[in-house]
């Protein structure tokens, strides 16, 4: 990897609450054109990780280590100057679609926001930004004016999508964007967010627990239980050479078509 | 012997007017579906969301009327929803949850606490840890034991499971399915299983039906559906399975 390709590094992240250590030593770096699996089970400490990038977690959490973005070391920048990398250089797509929309703001106002925070604008100048983002994430134009209420799953999903890159970020954060899906709906969103990455060049982290999505989609892998990374390294040799036991079995437990076990593997010791 | 049998249900709903000058626009959730399950065995529903595998699940345990056909379940039924997080009472314990089916009967207290706490260590749950535990205070995978137990402290030939796995993680979802396929081999279940993920399917069903649209485009054996789907739609649903490897 060419080390002048790197965007954004994370070293030696860790985060406490409390006495207690919830992410610890976590590094990876993102690089331009690549995508990064953060795999792992529920309370691994993926979720917190990814918050961690934009400053986005819980106050009473206290954090050690670097988190460096084009130079910066996004740990001592102030408010201010966070919130200005949030959206335009770094965005975050949340986890549930349902709940991370405003309900009673009509859908394409909610995508202007982020533009309006961010730039002057003429009104017609940020529609028309608007309509071009619903296109690209393959909506109708009269979703501009419905509410999220009125939305599929997966419509939402690409809402959130849209709002996301609003502001052509160079790092995209997908925090389990397609677990809510069907099966069918998933692969259509998958393949737009392939898309857009190449187009664009984004560097994307994405955060899951099922390692069929990671085939699908990263080109680099990093497995995380209790908040340490046990493994990383290349999708092929993670998958195909999967050196930890833990990174084994989640890999095992996913039933494949075609499968003849009687019993999924699934015992964590 | 079918321990369930469906015919030619219809099921419509009515949407809700938006303005007064619309006329109420019904909705056909099922359309003509019929299906039968061999006791022991278990009927996978495959279809992606608003297909009207839910509509089915409820009528089959009564929480709905089909507006026309027959349904016909043979013996006690129960259902487990798909999310675990709304559907316990967060107000009641878990042993509240779980006993509250055997309160209407004439059983002494001593004896509801021998058969909850045998429940309890069927689906895997310590008892002494989790009978004063509410169910904020469990994980999703927990929970949804809970939701197993409360049903089986009935004594269940028929449990519906709508989507049971859908909003778990991985490692946790074997567990469940594991679970599953236990509790029907040594009580001798009958399961409709309901599900988007064509792999959990074929990994619990033996005949499988799947849905578009209120009916079903193709139904047969588990080994037919996968080795040689006829319908189109079936097929595009194979396709949009992602390998692991």
């Amino acid at each position: 990897m060419n080390d002048n390709q790197k965007i954004l590094e994370i070293k030696d992240l860790t985060l406490r609450i409390g006495g207690k250590c919830i992410v610890k030593n976590v590094s990876f770096k993102l690089t331009a054109g690549r995508v990064m699996a953060l795999v792992g089970e529920s309370g691994s400490g993926k979720t917190l990780t990814a918050q961690s990038i934009l400053k986005l977690f819980p106050p009473r959490i206290y954090a050690e280590g670097s988190i460096t973005f084009k130079g910066k070391n996004l740990f001592e920048l102030d408010k201010e100057e966070i919130r200005k990398i949030r959206g335009c250089d770094i965005s975050i797509v949340p986890q549930e679609p349902a709940t991370s929309m405003n309900p009673v703001t009509r859908v394409g106002e909610q995508i202007a926001e982020g533009i309006r925070q961010h730039q002057e604008r003429s009104k017609p100048d940020i529609k028309q930004r608007v309509l071009e983002l619903l296109r690209m994430v393959k909506l109708d134009e009269g979703t501009f004016s419905s509410y999220p209420h009125e939305l599929s799953g997966g419509a939402r999903q690409r809402v959130l999508l849209a709002m996301a890159l609003v502001l052509d970020p160079e790092v995209l954060i997908l925090d389990e964007a397609t677990t809510a899906l069907d099966v069918s709906i998933q692969k259509d969103i998958i393949e737009l967010i392939m898309n857009i990455q190449k187009e664009r060049n984004l560097a994307i982290l994405f955060i899951t627990h099922d390692f069929s999505i990671v085939n699908l989609i990263a080109h680099n892998v990093c497995v995380m239980r209790k908040g340490v990374i046990v493994e990383n390294g290349t999708k092929e040799s993670v998958l195909h050479n999967p050196q930890n036991e833990y990174t084994r079995r989640l890999i095992a437990c996913v039933p494949k078509l075609g499968d003849t076990r009687r019993r999924l593997p699934n015992n964590i010791s | 012997m079918n321990i369930i049998e469906i015919k030619n249900i219809n099921k419509c709903f009515r949407k809700r007017k938006t303005a007064w000058w619309l006329k109420k626009e019904p909705i056909k959730a099922v359309s003509d579906v019929s299906f039968s399950v061999e006791k022991g065995k278990t009927f996978g529903l495959v279809g992606e969301s608003t297909c009207g595998k839910s509509t089915i699940a409820k009528i089959l345990v009564g929480i709905l009327k089909p507006d026309s056909g027959s349904v016909s379940v043979k013996g006690e039924k129960d259902i487990v929803f798909q999310d675990p997080y709304s559907s316990l009472n967060p107000r009641m314990t878990s042993r509240e949850i779980v006993s509250e089916a055997l309160l209407v009967r004439k059983i002494g207290k001593s004896e509801i606490e021998t058969r909850v706490r045998q429940i309890f260590e069927m689906v895997n749950l310590n008892y002494a840890e989790c009978k004063d535990k509410y169910a904020y205070q469990f994980s999703g995978g927990e929970r949804q034991r809970i939701a197993i137990a409360r049903a089986l402290i009935r004594k269940l030939d028929v449990l519906v499971l709508d989507e049971p796995v859908s909003s778990l993680d991985v490692l946790v979802q074997a567990g469940i399915l594991n679970l599953l396929k236990d509790l029907q081999e040594n009580l001798n279940l009958t399961y409709v299983f309901i599900s988007h993920d064509l792999r959990v399917v074929e990994f619990m069903a033996d005949t499988v039906g799947v849905m578009r649209k209120g009916s079903f485009v193709e139904m047969a054996s588990k080994d037919e559906i996968y080795s040689s789907p006829k319908n189109q739609y079936t097929k595009t649903l194979l396709s949009a399975i992602p390998d692991i490897i």
